[in-house]
């Protein structure tokens, strides 16, 4: 009877310290989840899970202790997109570290993406048009001839002599 | 009164000091006359042309071009520098 | 001494107003006398400005608050240099300060024109040009082998550009001089009086700012900022008059090239402020300010590699010109936004009502790009083809698109807020994960570029000339990168941070070893013929292209720095007597706490024993400052750097029940490499703007016979 009871005890216990480490642990797990995604309002703009040392903060204690609260009350179990709602709501979008990826706050996400694009367009498209310049120009031959020795047009004989023999005192002196 | 006096002293000081290097500056030279500009365009440009063949000559030393590459480098610039030099001759 | 100083603003608003003007009907004219007193008068803005700074200073030196200015910013405990720094520390101070270092880059602008001239009038002279060119054409000069006459070298160099510019460039300089006179005068006078009794002593500098660096972060960021007008204006005034040739460009990049390295060295030192100064253990947190410091950084940049496009292949011109627009345009928005508080940033010391005027200025100078541009956009035409996509050119080319969406996403990001509130009503601010998410991938990628460029040829690269070149450079970027995984690096980014360091190094330690090889197989190398003499050699043959490496030493260095901050530590708690914290491979014990006293604050330091495996280290003494005339206080950062890592120290404040001092720990890896890689920039700039200095040539047994002699002939037969 008595070993029963203790064993109950034991058991029930048990039962409350899991409990509250359980409580304890997802407490712990959850801050740097939802403070990693917020900063500091004070104009440090640090982030939450740093300390702000800029001057002396009373915003970041408060954010701190919403945190907790966030975390432990009743909306513990709700999606990270509505509590970040909630700071947003509270504290503006400057507690936010990044800005949301829903709504018109998509498009600061996009926009690079769309600028890159167009970059790439504009290099290749680039590209193409100084090759086709290059085309009727007397380029490489496959079989490894000088360009300039390609075909150059008439009557500039002369001045590629001229030049290549300039060009072979240049670089004697080099 | 007196720092006032001063001030307007030096303020006359200033403006006399500014007024005197403006006035006794010379004339400003002209630039060289369009087509004189053009020809000294063209020898720039023969003269750049001139300098990216020693850069391309240096790194065909060094080992950091192949022989096609070189050729095909040092063709492309006998082409450019003998058209620079063709429409120099126009022009002179 | 404020009524000399007002007088002397106003004077100078008359003189370079009257230098615009003057200028512009002397040039339309072609009236030698009227250029000439345009010119004089656009040089005497700057002695007469820094007459009313030396006015603005001495009011400070003397405590004279009766100006509201000074009363405002400075107090009689002041040191002497933190007076002086009071000068740039509030909006019409610094607005003064810029126009001053905006006339004297005029004036220095000016007299080295004059010099020139007069250096070159044999060459230039009517007569002495028509006989040159004459013979030019039939003899088709210059031979350079044979050296070409100086006077020859002279008119072919860049000054005689930077000469026949210089009174339309001058104009230009004198316009954005006036606008900047005008807020010094009508808008943000630093000489108005307290309309009540005087104060008996100033509001003091904010403490913040009471820090060596940042005695030297403004000027410099100004010299950046500012500089950029001066190749605006010479670019602006080559296109308005169709310059012929190539050499404006030249003279357009060299002073980019001077604007470029104070803005770097102004950035880079207000990073090194934010680190030792503000406390949260980082250097750059994407602020609206810091962005736009950054912003014209970017597009500089990309105009200093571009440009090689136009003067090596006279292509890419348009984009040149608008780069350098752009980045004129990008820093007055710079100035705009810090000044006016549009954006709202943690550098709030400055805001005010002048925004207007900015708005107006930056419209004006727009419509004067584009009218210049569409008027004169056939002389920009290209000159030269592409003619295969593996080349230097497409090289450059890519990073110019990867600057230019980097210049985007921190501009898109920075104004974001004030385009979400005009279409939403509502403002979302944009943090810093946004800025490194989409720019650290970016900046990957123009690392891995930094090496890929200068290996590949103009025109064409081959596949033989690519694995030549590429093969040991990429060896040693895949070790480093394995290594840096081996020794416990966890994170994507600082792994192929470190593994493009090593593949950069490598190809441009290559291309010193490559160069300087072919030096000493010459014989050069002086005296002493080894490899420090030869390499020594070589760079000061062409100090643009290493002197460019160098650079780019710096910009990897700094890079490995920023990639350490992948693997930092932080640790905090109360450090009461002989408490114990560890971080990184040290513990840290505190010894003592002490209190001082003077006339410009107090001070609470922490005294703590660095340990490392049970050896004593060294004392770090963290601290927290109260400034008694601006009531404020201020955390003193202990920092205690090695080339490995930092061990920065902050005294947080004190536990309010135990009153035991707080300690915030951080073990920040690399860190040190950040300033010594900005430092190599810098140097590395610097070598970049000496002139070359030229092979003595024509010797026989010269480079091309001793050591090339078969392959050159077999090339030529």
């Amino acid at each position: 009877m008595r070993g029963r009871r203790a064993a109950g005890w034991a058991a029930g216990l048990a039962i409350v310290l899991s409990a509250a480490t359980l409580r304890a642990e997802t407490v712990a797990q959850r801050y740097p989840a939802l403070a990693s995604k917020l900063q500091c309002t004070c104009g440090c703009a640090t982030p939450m899970p740093q300390e702000c040392e800029t001057m002396k903060c009373s915003t970041r204690k408060a954010i701190d202790a919403d945190i907790v609260w966030v975390e432990t009350g009743p909306m513990r179990n709700d999606r990270m997109a509505v509590k970040l709602q909630y700071f947003e709501q509270k504290y503006g979008s400057r507690i936010l570290m990044a800005p949301p990826t829903s709504g018109f706050g998509m498009v600061v996400w996009i926009m690079p993406w769309v600028a890159a694009g167009l970059g790439l367009w504009l290099v290749f498209f680039s590209i193409r048009y100084w090759r086709k310049r290059a085309l009727p120009a007397p380029a490489a031959t496959s079989t490894g001839e000088a360009s300039a020795a390609a075909a150059p047009p008439a009557g500039d004989e002369a001045a590629l002599e001229q030049v290549r023999a300039e060009m072979d005192r240049e670089l004697r002196g080099f | 009164m007196g720092t006032g006096l001063v001030a307007a002293f030096a303020c006359v000081f200033l403006t006399a000091m500014v007024a005197y290097f403006l006035l006794t500056g010379g004339e400003a030279q002209l630039e060289d006359s369009p087509r004189e500009a053009e020809l000294r365009a063209l020898r720039e440009r023969k003269r750049t042309i001139y300098d990216n063949l020693r850069d391309l000559h240096f790194e065909f030393l060094a080992g950091k071009l192949g022989e096609e590459d070189y050729r095909r480098g040092r063709g492309a610039l006998e082409q450019e520098a003998a058209q620079v030099t063709r429409k120099m001759e126009g022009r002179a | 001494m404020q009524l000399f100083g007002s007088f002397a603003i106003l004077l100078a608003l008359v003189l370079a107003g009257y230098g615009v003007l003057a200028g512009i009907f002397g040039l339309a004219r072609r009236d030698t006398r009227l250029i000439a007193s345009a010119q004089r008068a656009a040089m005497a803005v700057f002695p007469v400005v820094t007459v009313a700074v030396v006015c603005l200073v001495g009011l400070i030196l003397r405590n004279d608050f009766t100006v509201a200015y000074v009363a405002e910013h400075s107090n009689r405990a002041l040191p002497f240099y933190y007076k002086i720094a009071v000068l740039w520390s509030g909006q019409e101070g610094s607005l003064l300060f810029w126009t001053w270092l905006l006339s004297g880059y005029a004036f220095i602008a000016l007299l080295g024109a004059r010099r020139k001239a007069r250096g070159i009038a044999p060459a230039t002279a009517p007569g002495n040009l028509a006989a040159a060119t004459a013979g030019a054409g039939a003899a088709a000069l210059p031979v350079p082998a044979t050296r070409a006459a100086t006077d020859e070298e002279e008119a072919l160099s860049p000054r005689l550009a930077h000469r026949n510019l210089m009174p339309l460039a001058a104009v230009i300089l004198g316009a954005i001089e006036c606008f900047f006179l005008l807020l010094n005068n009508f808008a943000a006078s630093p000489f108005v009086t307290l309309p009540v009794a005087t104060p008996p002593d100033g509001n003091g500098l904010n403490p913040l700012l009471q820090y060596a660096q940042m005695v030297i972060h403004p000027p410099m960021l100004y010299l950046g900022y500012v500089g950029f007008s001066v190749p605006f204006a010479f670019c602006l005034a080559a296109l308005i008059k169709r310059y012929p040739g190539d050499r404006w460009i030249h003279v357009t990049r060299r002073w980019t090239m001077v604007a470029w390295l104070f803005l770097t060295i102004g950035i880079v030192l207000g990073g090194n402020w934010a680190y030792r100064v503000l406390g949260w253990g980082g250097y750059w947190a994407w602020d609206p300010v810091e962005n736009a410091a950054f912003l014209p950084w970017l597009t500089a940049t990309a105009f200093l590699h571009s440009v090689m496009m136009q003067e090596k292949r006279g292509m890419l011109k348009v984009w040149n010109v608008w780069l350098v627009f752009a980045t004129f345009l990008l820093a007055v928005f710079g100035d705009f936004i810090t000044r006016t508080g549009l954006v709202a940033s943690v550098h709030a010391f400055a805001q005010s009502n002048i925004g207007p005027w900015f708005v107006v200025f930056f419209i004006v100078a727009l419509l004067v790009c584009g009218w210049a541009y569409f008027r004169n956009r056939d002389f920009l035409k290209s000159e030269n083809a592409l003619e295969s996509t593996v080349s230097r050119e497409s090289g450059f080319l890519f990073n110019n698109f990867i600057l230019l969406v980097i210049t985007f996403a921190v501009l898109w990001g920075t104004v974001f807020p004030v385009v979400s509130e005009w279409v939403e009503g509502q403002k979302i601010d944009v943090g810093r994960v946004f800025f490194d998410r989409i720019n650290v991938p970016l900046f990957l990628f123009l690392l891995f570029l930094t090496g890929v460029g200068p290996l590949l040829a103009w025109r064409r690269t081959s596949l033989n000339s690519l694995k030549r070149n590429f093969t040991a450079p990429a060896v040693v970027g895949v070790l480093v990168a394995v290594a840096s995984l081996l020794g416990g690096v966890r994170d994507p980014y600082p792994i192929v941070c470190f593994g493009l360091a090593g593949f950069v190094l490598t190809t441009i330690a290559m291309e010193f070893t490559r160069g300087a090889s072919v030096i000493r197989r010459r014989g050069g190398g002086g005296v002493l013929g080894g490899w420090p003499a030869a390499l020594t050699q070589l760079t000061l043959r062409n100090t643009r292209r290493y002197g460019g490496y160098i650079v780019h030493v710096g910009i990897i260095l700094i890079a490995i720095g920023i990639a350490g901050s992948g693997l930092n530590q932080q640790a905090q708690g109360a450090m009461p007597y002989h408490a114990q914290m560890r971080i990184g491979p040290y513990t840290l014990v505190s010894e003592n706490y002490t209190q001082n006293d003077n006339a410009n604050y107090a001070s609470n330091s922490l005294e703590v024993a660095v340990e490392r495996g049970g050896q004593y280290v060294t004392t770090m003494y963290p601290a927290r400052r109260f400034y008694k005339a601006s009531n404020q206080d201020q955390s003193m950062v202990a920092i205690r750097s090695t080339p490995l890592a930092d061990l920065y120290l902050v005294y947080a404040g004190n536990d309010p029940n135990s009153g035991d001092p707080i300690l915030h720990a951080y073990w920040n890896p690399l860190m040190v490499w950040i300033w010594i890689g900005a430092i190599v920039t810098a140097l590395g700039t610097l070598l970049a703007m000496l002139p070359n200095r030229r092979p003595s040539g024509g010797a026989p047994g010269g480079i091309a016979a001793k050591a090339a002699a078969a392959p050159v002939e077999e090339v030529h037969a």
